[in-house]
């Protein structure tokens, strides 16, 4: 079943104003309640779950924390009691903890209450992002092995998955499995989203500079969400993503839905001022593009072309002006010095330039560089 | 053009050794002669004699005798190693147990109790399973049976002969010289010359008839240090079962039970959790009978007996009212073979032991991998209630090793075997008897066997002298074996001055020239791209000349893929083509400056993709990578360049 497609229904939100010690929030705390509907894999008729997402905002207006109640038993819910759990996320959909009201215990299988330390451990096993629970089926749950290994009821606690003690809660794998899809999947994304559009241009700027790669990326992908492309922020994500690989994906993916303008600005400036896969991004981006890109342009990328320190840039580079600006005298003056470099760059060199317009000189240096290397073209 | 013709003068129908026309590489044709007269015995007809067998001689390297999936595995891989093959089935469809007689699921590695849960097979099974979602989405066994029939019989220098049974064996000294097969629907009995004999037989009466070596039975404790064997060696063997498939007829429908069905003792049989009726759409596998006996002489006697055994437990189901989710139920398909687990074990020159695979033994000579749980079947099946239906020892954390030289006989020089009889103990093939297992070994031994039939030598020369080259085949061919890298010194890809990716997601493009392809636990051996259309490109300071390129790409090796007689256990899987595979690519060589197209595949279906051209001398390939069977980026975990 694909939950990828989420479903995110946003009825009449319901601003509640907490009142003075009220589940210990201060009245600097306000509510928002959204109605969504949410994958969850234990859900066999379409998937889909209804629930109420409570958004807290912070005095300045940003969401701080989200929190949904849900039951803790999915699915078969005669096999176990089913009680209220409330999940809390922090405003980039992370899972943070879980609470149950005063008095209500949860349950394993038989009828076997909680021992404190199993309420540990599920809070361990809810913060794995990489819990076996995340690749698990409910079906693999609710049977216990036989020959072919997927067959028989998981009742007798005996579960085909196998899991290892360390990974579960024994004799409570569905409850385990339920709150672990409640606490992960597509809730994160809808959390992200409303807290992105809670942010204003100085909580961007401030997460754009966190110095915690995944508050940078949920910055990106929420400037991307909501299409801001106010220049100090342009300008601190391509500052960002100059220093840090790994934010290049996102950013591509931001100023790929940019104007021409703006994308045009952030690439030259990510090739300029970027690392060897900095700038093939950028040029693979360009080559990629059906934008129309001027030969001016590609002109002024041009006079870089001795920075460019590996093979990789310089074929990326050479197959780039060679689609969209390929009789460029000013390409060809600046790549003839090229033909001094290590083989592989000086032979791409020599193929690019050989069919090309050259002046007297260029073409003796490429006849000097055919003649010492005929043998490896 | 009529048939007779065409055998004498089409391109194909070339006389073999002047004996008979080979039809397409594919079918031993048993007549050449082309006279159109009634027969008439009281006349005496030319050509009529009193013996009525006709009798031809087959001249090959390699002879495979059984068509199960160990069996199609040797058949083709020997095959495609370049060897003249002939795969010999007793029965009139392919794939033994797996086949639509018998309808065994395809099972492998799985519920290892480690981040890979599965750990699938590679190589020739992996083809035909996903072949088989290619044409037979629908789950049909018997169209299982055609795409088992299509994958052998368009592999050139294969000659396939069915309805065929070995019943006598030539030797000269310790070497097989020749096989007789008698073939039921021609009335013709083959004498097969090889250089090479693979019995992948399951039962193995060419190896025994040619005296190799071989134990039925359970080893004691003391033989081997195995915990989980009986105290003192038996006769007990895992035992043959009936599968079979029902239908919803839509209202309540009767069962009548035959006369001979023996009424089932549920109350003991469902006193533990060992035996249980959790559906009824596709058999229950304790319904089983072995012998500590004589289980081969036994088996038309077992198989009637188990055959009452089952319409007993169906008949309790129907009509004992316990069961009201049979009510509308019928059975429409009942296996009439019982499905083997188990009979000789031929003993080679290793004999692989429950210590090894719970100690995960490293040998030198690997050449597949199990991890099937320790599942030994209860002695006696379902008439021995007091014991488990099946002894799930253990299961593995990792996968395990199998060696070559479990594959060859200790006393028969040129008989290798692959399958559920090959050189283990009885607690060993509670594991290694997995059909995904049995197949891995089966394209080891067809490969070893096309090489020594090429080198002139025997299997045990082979693995003394030629293990590297064998390995290194095997792994070129899609086959894996943990902690053995591939390093073949033929490949130029490793000589590549530099490789690279158009974009890379996760992995690196010089992982994919480090030996291994597959991703292994907290390992990874892939390069996966951002996108589709992308490209890797690999560049030589010198001129290579290259013939083909060969790249191994994703289908989720942790995912099952078998089909299944219950369609309530696709869950999980994808019925269909993996979508991670690559659907459509290109490769291009730079030749003079230029990128030129030297072939490309359309449609690819298999992990393993080889393209092939003409010699073509270049300093750069290019590798352009289309789309994908559904996935939104490429994962690959290999290249070559030959």
């Amino acid at each position: 079943m694909n939950f990828n497609k989420i479903l995110i229904v946003l009825f009449f939100p319901v601003w509640v104003f907490f009142q003075i010690g009220e589940d210990s929030y201060s009245s600097e705390f306000r509510k928002i309640e959204h109605e969504i509907t949410v994958g969850h894999p234990g859900n066999e008729d379409n998937g889909l779950e209804q629930s109420t997402l409570v958004e807290v905002r912070n005095k300045k207006g940003m969401a701080v924390e989200f929190y949904m109640n849900v039951e803790s038993v999915i699915c078969v819910k005669s096999v176990c009691k089913v009680v209220p759990v409330r999940i809390f996320w922090n405003n980039l959909g992370e899972y943070q903890k879980y609470e149950l009201d005063k008095g209500v215990t949860l349950e394993k299988y038989e009828a076997d209450l909680f021992e404190k330390q199993d309420y540990v451990k599920l809070q361990s096993i809810l913060s794995d992002l990489d819990s076996p629970f995340k690749n698990v089926r409910i079906d693999e749950i609710l049977t216990v092995a036989d020959e072919t290994h997927n067959d028989v009821d998981a009742v007798s606690g005996a579960t085909a998955l196998e899991l290892d003690e360390e990974d579960t809660v024994p004799g409570a794998a569905l409850t385990c499995f339920t709150l672990w899809h409640w606490a992960h999947g597509d809730i994160e994304i809808i959390i992200r989203n409303f807290t992105g559009k809670s942010l204003k241009k100085q909580d961007f700027k401030n997460y754009i500079t966190s110095t915690k790669e995944k508050e940078q990326l949920f910055a990106i992908e929420q400037l991307l969400e909501t299409k801001n492309y106010k220049k100090i922020l342009v300008d601190a994500v391509i500052n960002e993503t100059s220093k840090n690989d790994n934010l290049l994906r996102s950013t591509f993916k931001y100023f790929n839905n940019a104007s021409d303008k703006k994308y045009f600005q952030a690439i030259e400036k990510l090739f300029l001022k970027g690392n060897e896969k900095q700038k093939i991004t950028a040029l693979n981006s360009l080559l990629n593009s059906k934008r129309s890109v001027s030969s001016k342009y590609l002109d002024g990328l041009s006079k870089e072309v001795l920075s460019l320190k590996t093979y990789q840039e310089i074929s990326i580079f050479l197959r780039l002006m060679k689609a969209k600006n390929s009789n460029s005298q000013e390409v060809i003056k600046h790549t003839i010095p090229l033909l001094g470099k290590d083989l592989l760059i000086a032979r791409s060199v020599y193929w690019f330039l050989k069919d090309k317009n050259l002046s007297d000189e260029q073409q003796r240096k490429l006849a000097l560089f055919y003649a010492e290397n005929e043998d490896q073209l | 053009m009529k048939r007779r013709n065409f055998f004498k003068t089409g391109a194909k129908g070339a006389l073999a050794a002047g004996l008979f026309p080979i039809m397409g590489d594919i079918t031993a044709q048993t007549s050449s002669s082309s006279d159109k007269r009634l027969f008439n015995w009281n006349e005496g007809v030319e050509g009529i004699k009193g013996d009525p067998i006709r009798r031809k001689i087959l001249n090959v390297d390699v002879a495979v005798i059984g068509g199960g999936m160990s069996g199609i595995s040797a058949a083709v891989s020997a095959a495609r190693n370049g060897a003249k093959v002939v795969l010999v089935q007793d029965r009139p469809v392919l794939g033994g147990n797996a086949s639509s007689e018998m309808r065994v699921t395809v099972n492998g590695v799985q519920s290892l109790s480690n981040k890979h849960k599965v750990e699938r097979e590679t190589g020739i099974v992996e083809e035909l399973l996903i072949e088989n979602w290619h044409y037979n989405p629908q789950e049909s066994y018997p169209v299982w049976d055609h795409v088992l029939y299509n994958y052998v019989v368009r592999e050139k220098n294969l000659t396939l002969l069915l309805n065929t049974s070995a019943i006598s064996v030539e030797m000269n000294d310790d070497k097989i010289k020749s096989v007789v097969c008698r073939q039921l629907t021609t009335e013709t009995d083959f004498t097969i010359n090889a250089a090479m004999f693979c019995d992948c037989s399951g039962d193995g009466f060419m190896a025994a008839s040619a005296g190799a070596e071989f134990r039925m039975g359970r080893e004691g404790k003391a033989e081997f240090n195995e915990k989980y064997a009986p105290d003192e060696p038996d006769g007990w063997v895992m035992g043959d079962c009936f599968m079979m498939i029902t239908k919803d007829m839509g209202k309540p429908v009767p069962f009548y039970p035959p006369e001979y069905a023996i009424p089932f003792d549920a109350e003991t049989a469902f006193k533990d959790k060992h035996r249980k009726v959790k559906q009824v759409k596709e058999g229950f596998w304790w319904v089983e009978l072995s012998s500590d006996v004589d289980i081969i002489g036994e088996r038309d006697e077992i198989r009637h007996r188990l055959m009452a055994h089952f319409y007993g437990v169906w008949d309790h189901i129907k009509n004992s009212g316990n069961f009201p989710e049979a009510e509308n139920i019928a059975l429409d398909w009942i296996g009439s073979i019982p499905g083997r687990r188990e009979s000789r074990r031929f003993m080679g020159d290793y004999i692989l032991k429950e210590g090894d695979l719970l100690g995960n033994t490293q040998f030198d000579d690997a050449i597949a991998f199990g991890g099937w749980s320790l599942d030994e079947h209860c002695p006696g099946g379902i008439e021995n209630l007091k014991e488990p239906a099946s002894y799930f020892h253990s299961r593995f954390k990792e996968v395990y090793q199998v060696p070559f030289r479990c594959l060859y006989s200790k006393n028969i020089s040129n008989l290798l075997f692959a399958g559920r009889n090959v050189s283990v103990t009885h607690m060993a093939l509670s594991s290694t008897r997995i059909i995904g297992t049995c197949s891995m070994m089966g394209q080891a031994a067809g490969t070893a066997a096309a090489m020594c039939a090429e080198k002139g030598v025997n299997p045990r020369g082979l693995y003394q002298n030629n293990m590297n080259e064998l390995q290194e085949q095997l792994l070129r061919d899609d086959s894996y074996f943990p902690n053995r890298p591939a390093n073949d010194p033929k490949d130029k890809a490793k000589k590549a001055a530099t490789i690279f990716a158009s974009s890379t997601a996760s992995g690196d493009a010089k992982l994919l020239l480090d030996g291994v392809s597959r991703d292994e636990i907290e390992k990874i051996h892939h390069w996966q791209s951002e996108g589709l259309n992308e490209e890797l490109q690999l560049e030589w300071n010198k001129p290579q000349k290259l013939t083909s390129v060969e790249m191994k790409f994703d289908t989720n090796l942790q995912r099952k893929m078998m089909m299944h007689k219950n369609p309530e256990k696709n869950k999980g899987q994808i019925i269909g083509i993996p979508p991670e595979l690559i659907k459509n690519l290109s490769v291009e060589a730079r030749v003079k400056g230029d990128w030129v197209e030297v072939g490309k595949v359309d449609y690819n279906k298999t992990r393993l993709v080889k393209v092939n051209f003409n010699e073509v001398k270049t300093t750069a390939v290019r590798v352009k990578l289309k789309e994908t069977h559904g996935a939104e980026s490429i994962k690959m975990f290999e290249i070559r360049c030959y």
